[in-house]
Parts: structure tokens; C-alpha cells; sequence
């Protein structure tokens, strides 16, 4: 009789900001019942959870490091690490890319958290709105460290789940439902598409995991690149592949499946909005490069990807040109990053096909420009959320003259619009230098990067125009005088994280060199 | 034993339970079909109630409160496929060394079900008004 093997008590250290959310998720609900409607002590919960979460990330980093260094990628055809960085019966991986996206993803709820300490107000049940936050951060946080395809199922319908409820947490704004249905509506078919793929491979290779665990000398990579030289089982990997992809190019929003994000954007609370563009869609590109760089061979999907990438970013920011509500102008410039991003995965596959040596630029693209994004991003709709709390209005144009009714948010917005295009004194500079670089490093993709390049281009005409409203037009209403510690602290870690990674460049990917080789 | 990738030979019996279930209804519906006699009189095209009379259409519009009764029960209904598999188990868990933990795991998920039912309790769901 086999012994079950028992996960130990370390091993569940490396879940540790995990436990400590889900702790505080429950917490948040008992809140809710002893002092009901109490929004600032259920903000301070919930900023606390996440803070929290964030100094527990030195737990699993602590385990994953040997010699003070954590390996970037697990690599499936080399079982060298799998001992130290899988845990949990090889369902969680902590490597550097996992421990990285896990930072991320729970700065950018911090932020959201701060943000909406006092949007809470507006809920019957403000405390239940901040333990979905913190639930579907959860949720964003497994999803980056899952190594199982059955654990990233699941993880990503625990994200879909809670985003949905928050999505239409405004229950009595249609906008707010019609919203939630929408999103409900895509994600469900796209869960089943992506499903529908996952049992595909597991048909091929009769098991779920994407490394090698106890018993098993081989990764599925491997075992795909043998299948792949057989006609038989050929197109029903690449068919596979073709189905999982629907179900993260849903969350991360590009191309043939970003049709929900306007309208899903516009209609749900802002913070949730900011948490959707941010923390949903880098947990979701976790996953997608976990399952393209380490399940299937590159050498197939990076021709296809590629071009998806080219559209996203055509798509994005063409469409956000007539957009004169500042939230669309917003998800359509999210839509556009989803495809820089995807230029990164795509140069990073392609040195992989070619069997060239991975850069830094290649590996480390991808996630530093999430981390951008997560800082400018936030930092834009915090501005958004302040503006319409005062003004009720999210059109471009009644922004006219807010550089006189209040210069710090002005000043701001253009800050963050500044990196959002990536010009240089801001931390958007870093990403674009980054993924530019990493898209001409690697051979046969230069048109990828002129793309990119060009849109990026058109992408400062319409940023530009918000400044130009701000700035150039005359003011309508009288001065803002509206203060409120979350959103200003929101605002600081912003502020604070836009600027030092251009500043700090240079250290801030050092950090990436020395403890990620 | 046929060559292929594992796993893939252990769903040929799925693959034939799924036919076979197909063919099990469209046979038997079918069959009783073609020699069954048609003679239709209202009270058989009536629709069946366990005995009651059937008031007005079945289209109705009925109260949304269900829907949250029914997503509390379904809840519960999942627990209960963890806990027997579970409790049919927990002996030979026990055997091999590791009974406390598989109890104390049990009771961390229950622990958490019941914080959810507290919650929806306290915040009025459970009540028909």
C-alpha cells in the first residue's frame, strides 16, 4: 500500500501570503457581522490583510533561495530544482517568476485596497466588498504560483467568481449589471473552452502536472515534443493549445477575446475597474507564460502569438482615439498593454524555439513591465476615482481646466499619462525600453517591435488629448477641495513606485540579476 | 495492452459508457414511440403534479429569494461529496499515521462553510419575509 505523502509544515510556508489573505478575507466577513457598516475600520482591515500578505512574501522567498539566489523559471525538461521549488504535490510552484508576479499582484491590491477605503460608503455591506478584494487577490495570487493545469482551472474560476460579484457590486446601477452579466457571460464560455483544452492534454499525457513530480524523470514539455513529431497526435496538442489560450486571453485581455473589457470597465466600480486592469490581468499572464514557456513548445505557437500581439496593440490603441469617456479611453489603453506584454512572452518564446540563450531582456520584460503598469496604471484611475467622487463625471471633457481647479491632480495625470506612453523621466520608459529590446534581440521579430514602436506613437496622441483638456481648456466648476487619506496614499505608493523604477532602473533590475539568475 | 500514451486506454470504458447511455434513451424513447397507441384525452395531456391540479401556467414568474436558498444548499450539497469519501477513509488515515491531520483539515473546511452560513444568516438571507 502506497504511503500518501504528507505535506509538512514547510511546505505550507510557501503558500504563507495566501493563508495569511484567506485569513483575513474571513476576518473581514466577521467584521461585517459584530460592527456592521463600519467602512474605516474595514478599510484598515483590509489594507492591513494585504500589507500583511506583502511581508509574508519573504516566507516562501526565504525557502525558494539557494545561496541567496531564486531560479527564474522551473525548467520542465530539467528536474534540477523541483525539489526545493514545487510543494504542496507539485500543485504550487515558487520559483523567481512565480515569487516576482506574487509581489506584483498583491502591491496592485494594496493600491486598489487604498484606493476604495472610502468608496466603501457607498455599500450596505462595505466590508463585504473589501473580503471579495481580498478573495480575489487570493485567488490572483494561486493562479500565479499554480503548477497544476487543474489548479490554474481552478484558481482562475475563483478569480472569475469574485470579479464577477465585484463587477456588479453597484447592484442598483444598470451599468453595473449589465456589466456583471457580460463578463459572466464570456468568462463562462471561455472557462469551458480553456477546460476543454486542459483535458486534451491530459488525455495525451495522462497527467495534469506541468513538472515532473515524484515517480516521473520526464516533464509533459517533453513529452508534447514527442507527440508533436507524430501526425496522429499533432493537431490535437496544437488544437490544445488553441483552446487553453482562449481562456487566458480572456482574463489578459488581447485580441480576438478582449470584446468584454470596454464595456465591463465602464460599467464596474472604479476601484474595481483599477483592480480588473491591473492585478486580474498580470495574474492572468502569470499563467499564460507559465503554460506557453513551460508546456508547449515555442517553436508552434510563436508565429500565431505574434500576430495576436500586433493586433492587440493596433486594436488597443486605435479604437482608444474617439473615446470621450476617460474609463474607455482607459480600457482600451489596457488592451494595448495586454499586447506589449504579449510582445514580451512572444520574444521570450521565440529565443526558446531558437535555441539561442535567454537575455535578461527576454526574461525579465514581461514581469517589469507588469510592474510598471501596476504603479502608472493605479496611479491614472486613482486620479479618475478622485475626480468623479467630486464631479460625478467621467467625460474627457469636463476634465477642462483642471490644472487650475486643482494642480496636484493634474499634475499627476499627466505624470501617469507620461508613463503610460513611455516617455523617459517614468517608470513606463523602463517596461517599453525592456520589451522593445527583448522583441529586436530576438531573431525574425523586428516588425513586432516596429509595431509596437508606431502604436506606441498613436498611443501619446490620445493620452496627450486628456492633457490638452486639462490643461488648455477653460475651467467650468469651481476649485476641488475633496481630500481622503486612501486615495492619497494610493496616490504616494504610485507617485513613489512610477518614479523610482525609472530612477532606480538600474538597481531595480540588478535586485532582478542578483537573486534571479 | 495497446501502445499509447498512459491514461488514454483507461477512458476507451468512458468513451463506451457515454454511447451506451446515448443509446439506452433514444432506443428506449424511441421504441415506445413507434409502437406505442396515440389516443390523447385532456386529463393525459395534463400536466403531471404528483396528483395535484395544475393552476395556471408553468411560465410564471416566481420569487428571486429562492435562488438564494438554493446557492446556501448547494453549498452544503458539495460538502457533504467531501465528508463521505472522508469519513469513509479516516480509519486507514488514521492507520498510516496521519489522523489528526486529515481531522484537523476536515475541520479547517468546515470551520470556513460554517463562517459563510453564519454570515449569511446573520445578514438576513435565511429569512422569508
Amino acid at each position: 500500500m502506497p504511503t500518501p505523502i504528507l505535506p509538512s509544515g514547510e511546505q505550507f510556508l510557501t503558500i504563507l501570503p495566501e493563508l495569511v489573505l484567506l485569513a483575513g478575507g474571513m476576518l473581514l466577513l466577521v467584521v461585517e457581522m459584530v460592527w456592521p457598516r463600519n467602512t474605516r475600520l474595514s478599510a484598515v482591515v483590509g489594507i492591513g490583510t494585504l500589507a500583511a500578505a506583502l511581508v509574508a512574501l519573504a516566507a516562501p522567498w526565504q525557502l525558494a533561495a539557494e545561496g541567496g539566489r531564486v531560479p527564474f523559471l522551473l525548467n520542465a525538461a530539467d528536474p534540477a530544482h523541483t525539489n526545493t521549488l514545487l510543494s504542496l504535490s507539485g500543485t504550487v510552484v515558487s520559483d523567481g517568476l512565480a515569487l516576482a508576479f506574487k509581489a506584483i499582484l498583491l502591491t496592485g491590491g494594496l493600491i486598489v485596497m487604498l484606493m476604495s477605503a472610502r468608496y466603501g460608503e457607498r455599500f450596505r455591506n462595505p466590508a463585504e466588498f473589501f473580503s471579495l478584494l481580498v478573495f480575489a487577490t487570493l485567488a490572483s495570487l494561486l493562479l500565479a504560483g499554480a503548477a497544476d493545469l487543474l489548479m490554474i482551472y481552478l484558481a482562475l474560476e475563483f478569480l472569475s467568481i469574485s470579479s464577477y460579484i465585484l463587477v456588479g457590486y453597484l447592484k442598483f446601477q444598470p451599468r453595473s449589471t449589465e456589466a456583471s452579466i457580460k463578463y459572466f457571460l464570456y468568462g463562462a464560455i471561455t472557462a469551458a473552452v480553456m477546460l476543454y483544452g486542459m483535458s486534451l492534454v491530459y488525455g495525451l499525457t495522462g497527467t495534469t502536472n506541468l513538472y515532473p513530480t515524484a515517480g516521473r524523470d520526464f516533464g509533459v514539455q517533453t513529452q508534447l515534443q514527442t507527440l508533436l513529431t507524430s501526425a496522429n497526435t499533432r493537431p490535437a496538442i496544437l488544437i490544445a493549445a488553441g483552446l487553453i489560450l482562449v481562456g487566458l486571453g480572456f482574463k489578459t485581455a488581447i485580441v480576438p477575446f478582449h470584446q468584454w473589457v470596454p464595456d465591463v470597465y465602464d460599467g464596474s466600480p472604479t476601484p474595481v475597474m483599477a483592480w480588473l486592469s491591473v492585478v486580474s490581468k498580470a495574474a492572468g499572464f502569470a499563467a499564460l507564460v507559465r503554460v506557453f514557456i513551460s508546456l508547449f513548445p515555442a517553436q508552434e505557437w510563436v508565429g500565431p502569438l505574434a500576430i495576436l500581439a500586433a493586433l492587440t496593440m493596433v486594436l488597443g490603441n486605435l479604437a482608444a482615439i474617439p473615446q470621450t469617456n476617460i474609463k474607455r479611453l482607459l480600457a482600451y489603453s489596457s488592451i494595448s498593454h495586454a499586447g506589449y506584454v504579449l510582445m514580451g512572452v512572444v520574444a521570450w518564446g521565440q529565443m526558446q524555439a531558437m535555441g539561442q540563450q535567454l537575455t535578461p531582456w527576454h526574461l525579465y520584460g514581461v514581469p517589469v513591465y507588469l510592474a510598471t503598469y501596476v504603479f502608472m496604471n493605479l496611479g491614472a484611475l486613482a486620479v479618475v476615482l478622485t475626480f468623479y467622487e467630486e464631479n460625478r463625471t467621467h467625460e474627457i471633457d469636463d476634465y477642462a481646466g483642471l490644472s487650475q481647479r486643482s494642480p496636484v491632480l493634474a499634475w499627476l495625470m499627466v505624470f501617469f499619462l507620461l508613463s503610460l506612453a513611455g516617455i523617459p523621466p517614468t517608470a513606463g520608459f523602463i517596461g517599453k525600453f525592456l520589451l522593445l529590446g527583448a522583441a529586436i534581440a530576438a531573431p525574425g521579430l523586428w516588425w513586432l517591435a516596429v509595431v509596437a514602436f508606431v502604436t506606441t506613437v498613436i498611443s501619446v496622441y490620445y493620452y496627450w488629448r486628456v492633457v490638452q483638456v486639462m490643461f488648455l481648456r477653460p475651467a467650468q466648476r469651481p476649485e476641488m477641495k475633496r481630500r481622503e487619506w486612501g486615495i492619497a496614499w494610493a496616490l504616494g505608493l504610485a507617485v513613489f513606485g512610477t518614479a523610482a523604477i525609472f530612477l532606480g532602473a538600474g538597481g531595480f533590475l540588478e535586485m532582478f540579476r542578483l537573486h534571479l539568475p | 495492452m495497446p501502445e499509447g500514451p498512459p491514461g488514454v486506454t483507461d477512458f476507451q470504458a468512458i468513451a463506451w459508457f457515454a454511447i451506451l447511455a446515448i443509446l439506452f434513451v433514444v432506443v428506449a424513447l424511441g421504441l415506445s414511440r413507434l409502437i406505442q397507441p396515440h389516443r390523447p384525452k385532456p386529463e393525459k395531456l395534463t400536466t403531471y403534479e404528483c396528483g395535484e391540479r395544475p393552476i395556471g401556467q408553468a411560465w410564471s414568474q416566481f420569487n428571486v429569494r429562492y435562488y438564494i436558498f438554493a446557492l446556501v444548499f448547494v453549498v452544503f450539497d458539495i460538502e457533504t461529496i467531501f465528508i463521505y469519501p472522508w469519513a469513509v477513509r479516516l480509519r486507514n488515515f488514521a492507520d498510516l499515521g496521519i489522523g489528526p491531520f486529515m481531522f484537523v483539515e476536515m475541520l479547517v473546511f468546515l470551520g470556513i462553510l460554517v463562517l459563510g452560513l453564519v454570515y449569511a444568516w446573520r445578514k438576513g438571507v435565511l429569512k422569508w419575509v
